[in-house]
């Protein structure tokens, strides 16, 4: 469930980060590019479609499919809250920019 | 109405939300007390003691205890203290159907040592808060079911047509805008609603197939009349107990419940027992039936069904049954979520918690819109402050009213006759006060006020607890008791938290009187950050 869960928080760190808005909060100044922004929102989706492995492990899979309801509310409601109150808080923000921003510049 | 599919939505939303928005508060409140309604049963029943006896020994006193007391009873349940929904040994006993359609229910908390029942103070508990949310109070259940079906109509329609309303939602899906006045509340209102949708769309319609047979009686009058049997006939069916039969009259001992639990264990494993139903007991008709812990999203889960005389195993059931039914189960027991584990729970807890956080957000949103027009004029509209006022009331007010229900049952005297009463009634009295409060006093300041009052509320609870039982907070630390410390820390948090929110408040409400006067009238959006509550 946990991993789950971080694999979610991830996925909707790349998916917001594929919003200019968003983008700035955590890149400010940086060129958000359509080729971007298509890595990214393969990459969040990706990561989202990783968390449903929960529905394996899940005891039965009516269990896991409301669990991962609600890891995917909460995942997604932390990185709203970081996004207004300190964007650069985000778990794995160093390791995107390496990732997404280094070779793009 | 407005011209325009997405106008008329948005006016759709508007309504509907609004005329029903209190209750809907009320009901979420409660019902997401009711998540943890076990803890809080034994947190208002201090002096219930933790269960220690073993399985067969429990089922072996409430054996004894229903036969000395209920021995003609037509069904026997009884709950051991596996179900996680009754830490302590229960047992209820029915009699035959009387003339009105209803049985008689008798319920018993037994201790397993002595088989007999459990000396506590009376009081409805966390069962009760939890029965408030779908059954109201001091109204009969024909009416309640009403006002709250229809209430959870007008909930439907506004989340499809706030849906609908809601232009932007991917676009907007991570944005929160704080400080912005009326923005941030949209944000606020939005964001939530959007990240909570399949919970909130879940629990409204489920909570709605609660009520299927009561808003469309035709579905079960059309195949069985309206006779007052009626219900419990399409039940039976429905329930298709096949093996159960009718009391044949020739009495004949019950076989040994405690000694079926071999033959249950060697198929479940061990501690896997909900509930065992005895019906007809005494006859030769004498069936038991023993129900599995639930284990999936369905409220229905395995059982077996054994004959009562001679204790042989008859029937075994997956709990699967036909797709109508299994879908009206999965649905029901999705909304109550028994299923869960710990965390589980927690996660539908604040769903809940942000659900009425969109309704009180949504209420406030309808006050903050008409305020700059309101304050133009000499006087506001009646209905104005009546919105005003009800806001204040329910979404600070009823907080007070909870506190004030746990308050009472450390408070009340434990020998009053009908203190239960006294409990509920205390609810209701300090929420009807906290209604009446912003009356006298202005808006912004009853915000506030009331906003103390539940922090200090809460913040005191522990130390009422301390004082009134012996179970407070270095006890419960001594002796590892889960329920009494969590109850204190979410007391306490709780406390903090209302705090915090009247702190930030206040200085707001300081913030803006202060640049009113510094900046004359009106030259900046003053007007609109007057009310402290409207500018968070």
């Amino acid at each position: 469930m946990l991993i789950s869960f971080i694999v979610s928080y991830l996925g909707f760190a790349l998916l917001s980060l594929s919003k200019e808005r968003h983008f700035q909060q955590v890149w400010p100044g940086r060129k958000l590019t359509p080729i971007l922004i298509r890595e990214l929102k393969v990459c969040g989706w990706l990561l989202l479609g990783t968390s449903l492995s929960h529905l394996i492990q899940a005891p039965k899979i009516s269990i896991g499919i409301t669990h991962l309801f609600g890891i995917w509310t909460f995942a997604a409601l932390l990185i709203v809250m970081q996004l207004t109150y300190g964007a650069s808080s985000i778990v794995g923000v160093r390791i995107f920019s390496r990732v997404f921003l280094n070779r793009h510049n | 109405m407005k011209n325009g599919f997405r106008q008329s939505m948005a006016w759709l939303h508007t309504w509907t939300g609004l005329v029903v928005g209190w209750i809907l508060f009320f009901v979420f409140m409660l019902g997401n007390l009711g998540r943890f309604d076990t803890e809080i049963d034994q947190w208002m029943r201090p002096e219930l003691p933790i269960e220690t006896a073993s399985l067969s020994q429990s089922i072996q006193a409430a054996q004894q205890r229903l036969q000395t007391q209920a021995s003609q009873a037509e069904t026997w349940t009884i709950w051991p203290a596996t179900n996680r929904d009754y830490p302590n040994l229960r047992i209820r006993w029915e009699g035959a159907l009387n003339a009105e359609g209803n049985r008689k229910r008798t319920d018993e908390t037994l201790d397993a040592a002595t088989a007999q029942p459990v000396i506590a103070r009376e009081t409805g508990g966390g069962q009760l808060l939890y029965k408030m949310h779908y059954a109201l109070h001091y109204i009969p259940r024909g009416v309640s079911d009403w006002l709250i079906g229809i209430c959870s109509f007008f909930m439907l329609v506004a989340i499809v047509s706030g849906v609908i309303t809601h232009k932007k939602i991917f676009a907007d899906f991570f944005t929160f805008r704080p400080s912005k006045g009326q923005r941030s509340w949209m944000d606020l209102h939005v964001v939530l609603a959007t990240l909570t949708l399949p919970f909130f769309l879940m629990i409204t319609y489920s909570g709605l197939v609660f009520f299927v047979f009561t808003l469309f009686p035709q579905v079960l009058s059309a195949g069985y009349g309206s006779e007052k049997h009626a219900r419990e006939t399409f039940n039976n069916e429905l329930n298709a107990l096949t093996f159960i039969e009718e009391r044949s009259g020739t009495p004949a001992s019950l076989t040994n419940l405690s000694g079926l639990i071999d033959t249950v264990q060697s198929r479940w494993g061990a501690d896997q027992i909900r509930l065992i139903e005895v019906t007809n007991p005494n006859d030769s008709s004498a069936r038991v039936r023993v129900l599995h812990l639930l284990d999936s999203s369905s409220r229905s889960s395995q059982e077996l069904t054994f004959d009562g005389v001679s204790g042989h195993l008859l029937d075994e059931s997956n709990g699967e049954s036909t797709s109508a039914r299994g879908f009206y189960d999965h649905i029901l027991g999705l909304h109550r979520g028994l299923f869960g584990d710990l965390t589980l729970r927690w996660l539908y807890f604040f769903s809940g918690v942000i659900g009425a956080i969109i309704i009180g957000s949504g209420l406030v949103l309808w006050v903050v819109k008409r305020r700059p027009k309101q304050l133009k004029q000499n006087k506001p509209d009646f209905g104005h402050r009546l919105v005003e006022g009800l806001n204040v009331g329910t979404i600070a007010g009823l907080p007070i009213a909870i506190a004030a229900y746990f308050w009472a049952n450390r408070l009340v005297p434990v020998e009053l006759t009908g203190r239960q009463n006294w409990e509920v009634n205390s609810l209701f009295v300090v929420w009807l006060l906290a209604l009446m409060y912003p009356l006298i006093r202005p808006i912004n300041r009853a915000w506030i006020e009331e906003f103390w009052l539940v922090s200090a509320a809460f913040l005191l609870l522990p130390l009422v607890n301390a004082l009134t039982t012996e179970r407070n907070f270095i006890h419960s630390i001594a002796t590892q008791d889960s329920v009494f410390l969590s109850m204190d820390i979410a007391a306490l948090i709780t406390g903090v938290l209302f705090a915090i929110t009247a702190t930030n408040l206040s200085r707001r409400q300081q913030a803006a009187t202060g640049q009113a006067t510094v900046s004359a009238k009106g030259k900046r959006k003053d007007i609109n950050t007057l009310n402290p509550v409207e500018a968070a």
